[in-house]
């Protein structure tokens, strides 16, 4: 495919030979080796795969959290330090990390502060986005008043309060039971559709990956490295039942067989 | 039988120390004899509130200031080890070999170069809370959750705005943590301060009812230092929960 042929103004990102190696005691640890990516802009794509495939270091690269060793990011035409420092970025973690002094409204907002946007307005969108993930008449509680569900709906709403390009999802329902973590799928799902930003997830979680995204990257590890890349042409909106049909369950079958091939190759050496 | 509330069992202790200590003092009334009985305690504060009034008032103004300036300058001199790392470590150092000169060999030469008036006071004063402060708040900066920083980063703030909006709101407990013992401190210092020679205060008292064998002053005037001392403690501890009320409620949650 000829770089040429696309258009100069293409609105994706674009991940090229991306490697990234750590100083381990007594030579370099290669967590990402030769990565090459292309997110179509506003599709959700998820990273998906074993612990230690490096995933979450490479969404990290493409957030500008840390540099890679080789390679090249380019986000809509910009560098990632462009687009952080242009505010494009919404980033959810894998715990909430809300400010515990302030409310559900403040950590909000907090994003809006940070880009300087008045009182007024930062209070007007801050509570139109709690309202987007269900948490109004919530906005004044501190984090410790929320049930660890609020608090990761407070964190997507904190994410999403800039109307970013790009979402960064690191995990997100880490830690929630399996139930709680479905019906945040269902929600973050509805969420993300209602923004029409481009979404990135990593996860390990099979199901989640296949319910959520257009796209799942299979990762593999030593070196962290891509194994596949699946088209999940399910219809949306995707509903908690559509996860018991045949077409999601053959996906979820294939995926994790790439995976469990991966975890072999391993186990061998 | 229902168990006893529980402040009731210390408040029922102490009371049993206190009338020992009077049986005990009333038993041996020898001339000079140690242990002063509660009773003539009380009675020498009747008789003496005034003056242990106007010293304790001046002994607290000393320890206030020097206080102030103390945490002051520990928490720039926090910041200033957060912010730049190299010069920061040096300044710490120095700190600490600062602190490491007992307060009382301080105290004299201050004495000696900055007079009987206040600011030899002020200035020991400063010295002994300081250090508190700065090994508190060094340790609280640097401990910081990694997590805050990275959303920090994410959301392109810059060193200030993170310190402002982030962190520092984070280290208030520990910094009135760190208050709790560096009021106390301060408060002691000025009362060092003053054995070196001063016109007023309870460290003056002290002193010249120890010269006079005054011995039911002497324990009355250190009655009143603990008091006050514990009063300083108590002052923070309210003040930091007013400060951080999140702080505290999280505590209850987990």
């Amino acid at each position: 495919m000829g770089a040429a042929a696309a258009p100069a103004e293409a609105r994706t990102v674009t991940i090229d030979g991306v490697g990234m190696d750590f100083a381990v005691k007594g030579g370099t640890f290669t967590a990402l080796d030769d990565i090459a990516l292309e997110l179509p802009e506003g599709g959700f794509t998820t990273l998906l795969g074993p612990s230690g495939c490096g995933k979450s270091t490479l969404l990290r690269i493409i957030a500008d959290v840390i540099e890679p060793t080789r390679g090249t990011v380019d986000l809509f035409g910009m560098t990632p330090r462009q687009a952080r420092t242009s505010g494009l970025f919404g980033f959810v973690f894998q715990d909430p990390v809300l400010l515990p002094w302030r409310s559900a409204l403040g950590n909000v907002e907090l994003p809006l502060e940070a880009q300087g946007v008045p009182k007024a307005e930062r209070r007007e969108r801050a509570m139109a986005q709690l309202q987007l993930v269900g948490l109004d008449g919530f906005e004044d509680r501190l984090p410790a008043k929320l049930s660890g569900g609020m608090a990761r709906r407070v964190a997507i709403a904190r994410a999403l309060v800039v109307e970013p390009s790009i979402l960064f999802l690191d995990e997100p329902f880490n830690g929630l039971d399996e139930l709680r973590r479905r019906q945040m799928n269902v929600e973050l799902q509805r969420i993300w559709a209602a923004s029409g930003t481009t979404a990135l997830l990593v996860t390990h979680n099979v199901a989640e990956a296949v319910f959520l995204s257009d796209t799942v990257i299979v990762m593999g590890r030593n070196p962290g490295h891509v194994i596949e890349r699946r088209t999940i042409d399910l219809p949306r909106p995707r509903d908690i039942d559509n996860a018991l049909s045949a077409d999601f369950i053959a996906h979820e079958q294939e995926l994790t067989q790439l995976l469990s091939g991966d975890y072999r190759s391993v186990v061998d050496e | 039988m229902r168990a006893l509330p529980r402040p009731v069992i210390p408040a029922l202790f102490f009371v049993l120390l206190l009338v020992a200590w009077q049986l005990v003092g009333q038993a041996v009334t020898a001339p000079g004899a140690v242990l002063i009985p509660p009773s003539t305690i009380v009675e020498t504060l009747g008789q003496r509130w005034y003056a242990l009034l106007l010293n304790a008032g001046i002994t607290l103004s000393e320890a206030g200031l020097g206080f102030l300036y103390g945490s002051l300058a520990a928490i720039i001199l926090a910041v200033v080890v957060d912010r730049f790392r190299i010069v920061g470590e040096g300044l710490y150092r120095l700190a600490l070999v600062i602190y490491a000169i007992p307060v009382i060999a301080i105290a004299a030469p201050l004495t000696a170069s900055l007079g009987l008036g206040m600011e030899s006071k002020v200035a020991v004063a400063a010295l002994s809370a300081y250090f508190p402060v700065l090994v508190n708040l060094t340790g609280a900066l640097r401990t910081l959750d990694p997590r805050v920083q990275e959303l920090s980063r994410v959301l392109a703030m810059g060193y200030t705005r993170t310190l402002l909006t982030m962190r520092a709101p984070a280290v208030v407990p520990a910094l009135f943590s760190s208050f709790k013992i560096a009021g106390p401190a301060a408060f002691i210092g000025a009362i060092i301060a003053e054995w070196m020679g001063a016109e007023g205060g309870l460290g003056v008292m002290l002193i010249q009812s120890m010269f006079n064998f005054n011995v039911p002053l002497l324990w009355t005037v250190l009655l009143v230092a603990t008091g006050l001392n514990g009063l300083i403690v108590l002052l923070f501890d309210v003040l930091g929960r007013l400060a951080a009320p999140w702080h505290d409620s999280s505590k209850e949650q987990s």
